[in-house]
């Protein structure tokens, strides 16, 4: 279609390559922006999990130093409370709380002893770590739990 | 075409915008990523190091010790079993329970191994003609024996950063006698990692009775020969006062196979005691140590020559041999020395015909061949014309070199067979240095694991790696 032949044609050309024009720019932009907030969203759920890390981590060596009960926690005292039934409540973060247990073990205990400490209803996920309990009257240092909750 | 021109650019464009916008999103979901892995291993190292130095900390319930400090004994002592109070305890099993409560559901492998970069092979040899040939096969295969070991150096030091040694094994060789030229069998090796010896009375003996007790033998880096020798109470066999008579047997006769002090000698003579260096001591005899002759040998009796009364009294010196090897056992365990003794009985005494004469000297009776098929001759057997000299004490030698061995971590060698003399020590060398660690679980390197490395101190102030592999399930 040679041009000259249909000058009125011309017009109409420009609007659909400018209309095309539009919309492309428009998806595109469009399209980022729905990837930019898939991906933050992603983004902040995995930022969120590993903050989660770094607060219970926060919370172990917290509750496993001088300012609550020391690199060994106590066994809970029977007579004046004392020990690790004393909760700890300098926890930062989104920590839930935290149970501290005392396990089975020769010359120890020979059940479980359990305390729990809740600063929540809820229960959040919890990661337990291997910890020494220092038993009352012997001075043994027995194996335990302590499970920080968040 | 305008159109088609039109069209066609602006789909390019949109392209050009779709992949730039995939590869910067893409690239920031791939550090999103990575930094999530980093923060994963991370906290799971943080649980894997907190659980294992809880581990270290536990109160043993037998022995009130902390577990990290048993292991530290165990790889120390080379045993795995201590006693306490009369119970034994069983290392291994202890951490296992715990390492068990601790990380329950995983797989793991532990392993407390001190790196061996030295390996110094102290031989004491009986210095009598009976371990003649013995002598000659040692040399012969010393030099791939320490090649075997330096290889297996290398390949249990392989992946870690240490400092090895210019000359990681060598070999000392101690003949036990007067006689400097048995050492040219070794010095003809031409060999800088050996050096032969010769060890007499006066290195194993005190030397009069003004024995000054009070002596601090201080551990000087030069050998003082004297302070150990008061240090240790090195007494010889028969007292002080037997050395002033006129006797039998000579000094030499029990000298030259004293092979217990000659061990206290020579792992005093070599004391450097550094985990990474394994000291081992091979006494190799085949006799009592200070000899079987009996007792009443060194002394006058109805046997008017030393010869007959060495080969038909059959009573074993037992007690004799006994001070003396445990004389050399508390110095070697004084400086952690691993025993592994050379049991080398194999009835190759050359029977010669002075033997008769003397018999019939002695007794006034010809024998009628050999003398050890005498009605009164109980100290020996023959088979040709090779004797078994002292064959009742052979078991009592078994039990004396095996006794030293489980004392020490190490174990006899039996050379009945001389041909396979080199096989023989070079894996007794090998299991010496495996068995300096304390492993647990099996080594899988194929398996995504949590590497954990701590260290604990050892008795003697050294301290030795603990190496953690939890596997990923």
């Amino acid at each position: 279609m040679a041009p000259g032949i249909f000058p009125h044609t011309r017009g109409v050309y420009a609007l659909i390559t400018t209309f095309l024009f539009i919309m492309v720019v428009l998806f595109s932009v469009l399209a980022m922006m729905y990837m930019s907030a898939k991906l933050t969203g992603m983004k902040a759920n995995v930022d969120d999990h590993l903050v989660g890390y770094d607060d219970k981590i926060d919370a172990k060596n917290l509750l496993l130093s001088k300012t609550c009960y020391g690199s060994v926690i106590n066994e809970v005292g029977n007579a004046a409370n004392l020990g690790a039934n004393e909760t700890c409540d300098k926890l930062g973060g989104v920590i839930k709380g935290y149970t501290i247990e005392m396990l089975k073990y020769e010359n120890c205990s020979n059940v479980t002893k359990v305390w729990e400490h809740r600063f929540s209803n809820e229960m959040g996920d919890i990661q337990p770590y291997f910890i020494p309990i220092r038993a009352n009257g012997t001075g043994r240092i027995c194996p335990g739990k302590l499970k920080v909750i968040r | 075409m305008g159109i088609v021109e039109n069209v066609i650019s602006a789909v390019i464009l949109m392209l050009l915008l779709l992949v730039s916008g995939l590869i910067y999103f893409g690239s920031f979901a791939g550090d999103a990523a990575r930094t999530a892995g980093v923060k994963h291993d991370v906290f799971f190292d943080d649980i894997r190091i907190n659980d294992l130095n809880t581990v270290l900390k536990i109160t043993e319930p037998v022995s009130g010790r902390n577990m990290g400090v048993l292991m530290a004994d165990a790889v120390y002592y080379r045993n795995e079993t201590l006693e306490f109070n009369k119970v034994v305890i069983n290392v291994t099993d202890r951490v296992v329970e715990l390492m068990n409560f601790s990380f329950a559901g995983n797989d793991y492998y532990m392993e407390v191994r001190p790196r061996i970069i030295e390996v110094s092979m102290n031989f004491v040899i009986d210095g009598s003609p009976s371990l003649t040939q013995e002598r000659e096969m040692l040399a012969s295969y010393l030099p791939s024996i320490m090649t075997s070991i330096e290889a297996k150096l290398n390949e249990t030091n392989e992946g870690y950063s240490i400092k090895v040694s210019k000359t990681p094994v060598i070999s000392n060789i101690y003949l036990l006698g007067s006689k400097p030229e048995k050492c040219n069998l070794f010095n003809n090796l031409s060999d800088s990692r050996v050096k032969c010896m010769v060890l007499s009375a006066s290195d194993l003996y005190l030397k009069n009775t003004s024995i000054n007790m009070t002596t601090t033998f201080i551990n000087n880096s030069r050998f003082n020969l004297e302070a150990f020798l008061n240090f240790y109470n090195m007494t010889p066999p028969f007292g002080f006062a037997w050395l002033n008579r006129d006797t039998y047997l000579g000094q030499s006769d029990y000298a030259d196979s004293d092979w217990g002090y000659g061990m206290g000698y020579a792992s005093n003579f070599d004391k450097k005691t550094t985990l990474s260096r394994l000291t081992i001591l091979f006494p190799m005899g085949d006799e009592l140590s200070t000899s079987s002759f009996p007792d009443e040998c060194f002394f006058y009796n109805d046997w008017p020559h030393a010869a007959t009364c060495t080969l038909c009294v059959d009573n074993c010196s037992v007690d004799r041999s006994w001070t003396s090897v445990l004389k050399g056992l508390e110095i070697a365990k004084d400086n952690n020395h691993v025993i592994n003794p050379i049991y080398s009985y194999n009835c190759d005494y050359n029977y010669t015909s002075d033997y008769e004469v003397a018999y019939e000297a002695a007794t006034g009776a010809t024998p009628s061949g050999n003398i050890c098929d005498e009605s009164d001759c109980y100290g020996c057997t023959h088979s040709g014309s090779e004797v078994c000299f002292q064959p009742g004490c052979a078991d009592d030698v078994l039990e004396q070199m095996d006794y030293i061995a489980n004392q020490t971590g190490g174990r006899i060698i039996d050379i009945a067979d001389i041909g396979t003399m080199d096989i023989n020590i070079t894996n007794t060398i090998i299991d010496n240095i495996d068995q300096y660690s304390l492993i647990i679980g099996e080594k899988e390197t194929f398996r995504e694991r949590d590497v954990i490395e701590t260290t604990q101190p050892l008795p003697n102030g050294e301290f030795v790696d603990i190496r953690l592999w939890v596997y990923k399930n």
